[in-house]
């Protein structure tokens, strides 16, 4: 029976796929099923809208092992339709699948829509220079970055759930796993970010923007080379092509120049403000106030006007 | 000669760029305020074998054509005029060498200064009314088992880091310059004096200084009677690498003025959009372009061994106006900005007055090129 | 003696692409050609791999008629050998054409105990590549790699993942993608710049490799390319003090709701 399938190794990204793929499900008129290793998972899904969970029972530390397991059962159910969240693992599992259905696979997509018997798909070129539509026939996959879409409010519902066996990939072996270092931030889920550049002089100049946060209820974010170069910041702190996306209500900078690289993640904020010397810097075409001027003076005074406020 | 360069001598200019780009470009202000000699950069460089260019593959060099080396030229200095001119005058003392060395004198010389293990100077320029004139001319005098060297050369370029010195002097003070004859010195000759260096205006990062012969060995380099012919063919070479420099500083600081004025909004339009702008730019742009063909022609005449002394005068005569009046332009278009010392303009302007008026060891090329018509 | 292979793609220089403004169309009139960022990585760690195990390392790319351009550039980098495959199609392939071209040609002149690929292109980023390529071989993938060690027996990977880093231990060949992140390529020398002439290259015919319609017929199909610009307020205050500068950007975010 062809469906609209969701995978993800992490049960959060998956059941954010479920809204677009209840968006599918309603179109293509075809069950929406989630792929799964977690079968304490399976109720929250269906609770989520999935018709059906298949849970397969792996223990195994490689998700991308399950490609296999993941492309035989989307052939044996004939899937129109695979949804996978982007992650690094999603993304090579999504891939192996595309290639057993002999399927087109269109990546990172931030919409995916279902017209005239095709998928429509939209995702950035170029390092963000260009936007592109994509058309894929059927069956076709999809991967979709995290956050992409928010999950399903939960409702009573119905489902099935079946458990598929699985034959491990003995060819790659796991080990040394290490888990990033977690500061307890996550900007991208921040609602506000004050995003600190080269401007700055030295580490402890961050104060300034520290006091700025506090005052604004905001998180502390950076520029890539803030991260990689500097190492006044860890990297997960860093927006940018090769770093976090961000869209929070309030983006505010001081000392980003804006380089199309910064800009890239962090152009879906709802409200961009930067602070800068140079009114030839990129940044101000970015954004949608900006104060011309030296971020040494502007942030106490910023800081202090917001503190009166409340 | 096909007036398009082959697919190596682009593979070579884009390598160029490339290195310029990422180990030349970033350190380039900070070299011009440190005025310190790139020891570790002119290394790099070495490793990359951008000190051996036409020399020969025999020795370990990647013998391209003068064409391929102007090229990597104009690319180098566009990022960094002063390493660029360290590397030029290497190049025109190992030019001598590989031109005129017996064969002794190549295999002695040539493997070390292709490996940047020993870096080459050019000492000619004297304090008097020319070369072989004056109380402090450079006299060679011949002894049983060679010549000494006495006098003084004024504003030898690499001086002080040279570890060999091609040195042009008099074999008879009476006959002054008519008796030039060119020299090997090794930098470790005793009697051999390196005065003070020299804080210069432009192309800072490069060492110069004076440099007093006292008594100091030397090797003769070539024909004792054709000094004044190598002298002349030499400084021709120069000149053509030096056009390219020129060529490679005005692209710079053309490209830096051209985005200013994109951007720098007066009277509500970016100032590109007013008339006077965009006729300076478009001048520099087209001088620029003439000068740079001129050059690559001149160098193709060199790879052809054909006669090649009119057209680098007349290259240098070009270059020397298009340098000189494109910065004065580009610095006007810039306004306070390129006046200020905090910018990048100030800094190319002063390198490239170095380039072009400065310096420059050579006759007005004028005469040359008047003599060559006639 | 391990056999390695780099597959690399030429595309466009971003840096050069226009967009115009009246339609927001594309123009890469002026845009020159490179090997892919990323896949200079690729050529980088595989040249290292090289040079620290012995071996040799074959280059592979399939593109329109500017893939010649690309190859002594490519070769300059490190591969000892290169080959190419051209076809005009190429500008519409899609990553399930490609895969299956790459694969094919691998078959025909592998195996090879590494097959080494960039994270993704520069153009179009789409990071399918190398799992595809993994699939159709029935080679395992590991991807995102900041480091690859061989001690010949088998290869170590770490791989950077959004939440950890791991290490992957393989037995027997496989395809492994690079990060940016991993190395830094080295600007050729230019003896070894000259030295890429001297390297052999040779051209794999598409009608060679058996492949059907099915395997090139692009099953993702551009449907418009357009220029993202931002479209912002624009509002930058940049007359009178700080403090009145500040004021008026404090009064503009409470407007937004924002404090």
């Amino acid at each position: 029976m062809p469906g609209i399938f969701v995978f993800s190794e992490d049960c959060a990204i998956a059941r954010q796929l479920l809204t677009p793929g209840f968006e599918l499900k309603q179109v293509m008129h075809q069950p929406s099923c989630v792929i799964t290793t977690a079968i304490e998972a399976a109720e929250q899904f269906i609770a989520a809208g999935a018709d059906k969970v298949f849970v397969l029972q792996t223990e195994s530390l490689w998700p991308e092992g399950l490609a296999t397991a993941i492309a035989n059962l989307v052939v044996e159910e004939q899937a129109s339709v695979v949804l996978v969240g982007g992650t690094v693992r999603g993304k090579n599992v999504a891939a192996r699948v595309a290639t057993r259905l002999q399927a087109g696979m269109s990546s990172d997509a931030h919409s995916v829509t279902f017209a005239d018997g095709k998928i429509e798909t939209a995702r950035m070129l170029y390092a963000g220079l260009a936007l592109s539509e994509e058309i894929l026939s059927l069956p076709a996959v999809v991967t979709i970055p995290p956050r992409t879409f928010v999950e399903p409010a939960a409702t009573v519902r119905q489902g099935i759930v079946k458990t598929v066996a699985v034959v491990p990939d003995e060819r790659v072996a796991i080990s040394e796993v290490c888990p990033n270092e977690r500061t307890g931030v996550d900007i991208e889920t921040a609602r506000k970010l004050v995003t600190v550049g080269r401007g700055f002089r030295q580490k402890t100049d961050l104060l300034l923007a520290e006091g700025l946060a506090k005052a604004l209820d905001a998180d502390v974010a950076c520029t890539r080379g803030v991260a990689e170069d500097f190492h006044w910041l860890p990297v997960e702190r860093y927006i940018g092509i090769s770093g976090r996306k961000v869209k929070p209500d309030l983006y505010l900078s001081a000392g980003v120049s804006g380089q199309v690289q910064h800009i890239v993640g962090m152009r879906d904020s709802k409200v961009i403000a930067a602070i800068n010397t140079d009114e030839r810097a990129p940044i101000f075409e970015a954004a949608d106030y900006g104060i011309v001027g030296d971020l040494y003076e502007v942030l106490p005074l910023l800081t202090a006007a917001l503190e009166n406020k409340q | 000669m096909s007036y398009l360069l082959t697919e190596e001598q682009q593979l070579i200019r884009m390598n160029a760029r490339d290195f310029a780009k990422e180990h030349l470009e970033p350190r380039a202000v900070h070299l011009d305020k440190s005025d310190e000699f790139p020891a570790t950069t002119i290394k790099l460089m070495a490793e990359h074998d951008l000190l051996s260019w036409f020399l020969p593959e025999a020795f370990g060099g990647a013998e391209v054509g003068y064409l391929s080396y102007v090229l990597g030229i104009e690319e180098l200095s566009k990022a960094s005029a002063a390493v660029a001119s360290i590397i030029v005058n290497h190049m025109s003392a190992a030019y001598a060498v590989n031109r005129w060395g017996s064969a002794q004198q190549k295999q002695r010389h040539l493997p070390a200064l292709i490996k940047g293990e020993t870096l080459g100077a050019l000492a000619l320029t004297e304090s008097g009314p020319s070369v072989g004139e004056g109380p402090n001319a450079v006299i060679a005098t011949k002894q049983a088992d060679g010549f000494v060297l006495t006098g003084n050369k004024s504003f030898v370029a690499n001086a002080g880091r040279a570890g060999l010195y091609v040195v042009f002097a008099c074999t008879d003070p009476l006959a002054g310059g008519k008796s030039l004859a060119a020299f090997l010195v090794d930098a470790k000759a005793e009697g051999l004096e390196i005065g003070l260096k020299k804080r210069m205006m432009g192309l800072r990062g490069r060492p110069i200084a004076d440099v007093t012969f006292r008594n100091v060995a030397a090797e003769l380099l070539g024909p004792a009677e054709s000094g004044v012919a190598m002298c002349s063919e030499l400084l021709s070479v120069l000149a053509i690498a030096e056009a390219a420099q020129t060529v490679g500083i005005t692209a710079a600081a053309l490209e830096h003025a051209g985005k200013y004025a994109q951007q720098r909004v007066q009277f509500g339009r970016p100032i590109g959009a007013f008339e006077a702008i965009q006729t300076m730019l478009a001048e520099i742009a087209t001088n620029c372009h003439v000068a740079r063909h001129a050059v690559y022609h001149a160098a193709t005449l060199i790879e052809q061994g054909e006669p090649f002394s009119a057209e680098a005068a007349m290259v240098k005569l070009f270059s020397q106006r298009l340098g000189m009046h494109s910065l004065l332009d580009t610095v006007q278009i810039e306004g306070g900005y390129g006046y200020s010392e905090e910018m990048l303009m100030a800094k190319l302007f002063r390198d490239v007055s170095g380039t072009t008026i400065a310096e420059s060891p050579m006759e007005f090329p004028e005469k040359l090129i008047a003599a060559s018509i006639a | 003696m391990p056999r390695l292979l780099v597959c690399y793609k030429w595309v466009l220089d971003e840096q050069d692409i226009r967009i115009n403004p009246t339609d927001l169309s594309l123009d890469a009139s002026r845009a020159k050609g490179k090997v892919s960022d990323f896949d200079r990585n690729a050529i980088e760690a595989a040249t290292q791999l090289v040079e620290q195990l012995g071996g040799t390392l074959d280059a592979l790319t399939y593109g329109t008629s500017t893939v010649k351009q690309s190859l002594k550039d490519a070769l300059s980098r490190g591969p000892n050998k290169a080959y190419w495959i051209q076809d005009a199609e190429a500008v519409r392939a899609d990553s399930h054409v490609i895969a299956s071209v790459l694969a094919a040609a691998i078959r025909k002149i592998g195996p090879y105990d590494l097959i080494i690929c960039g994270e993704g292109s520069s153009d179009s980023y789409n990071q399918q590549i190398p799992s595809r390529l993994a699939e159709l071989l029935d080679l395992p993938a590991v991807t995102f790699a900041q480091e690859i060690a061989g001690d010949g027996t088998g290869f170590k990977i770490r791989r950077k993942l959004d939440d950890c880093t791991e290490l992957a231990t393989v037995r027997g060949s496989a395809v492994v993608s690079v990060l940016g992140e991993m190395n830094h390529p080295r600007i050729p020398g230019l003896k070894q710049v000259l030295g890429a002439a001297k390297k052999p290259s040779e051209e794999i015919k598409l009608a060679d490799l058996g492949l059907n319609s099915r395997d090139l017929m692009p099953r993702a199909i551009n449907k418009s390319v357009r220029g993202f610009v931002m479209k912002r307020k624009n509002v930058i205050f940049k007359d009178g003090s700080a403090a009145e500068k500040v004021a008026q950007m404090v009064a503009s975010l409470a407007n937004e709701g924002l404090c």
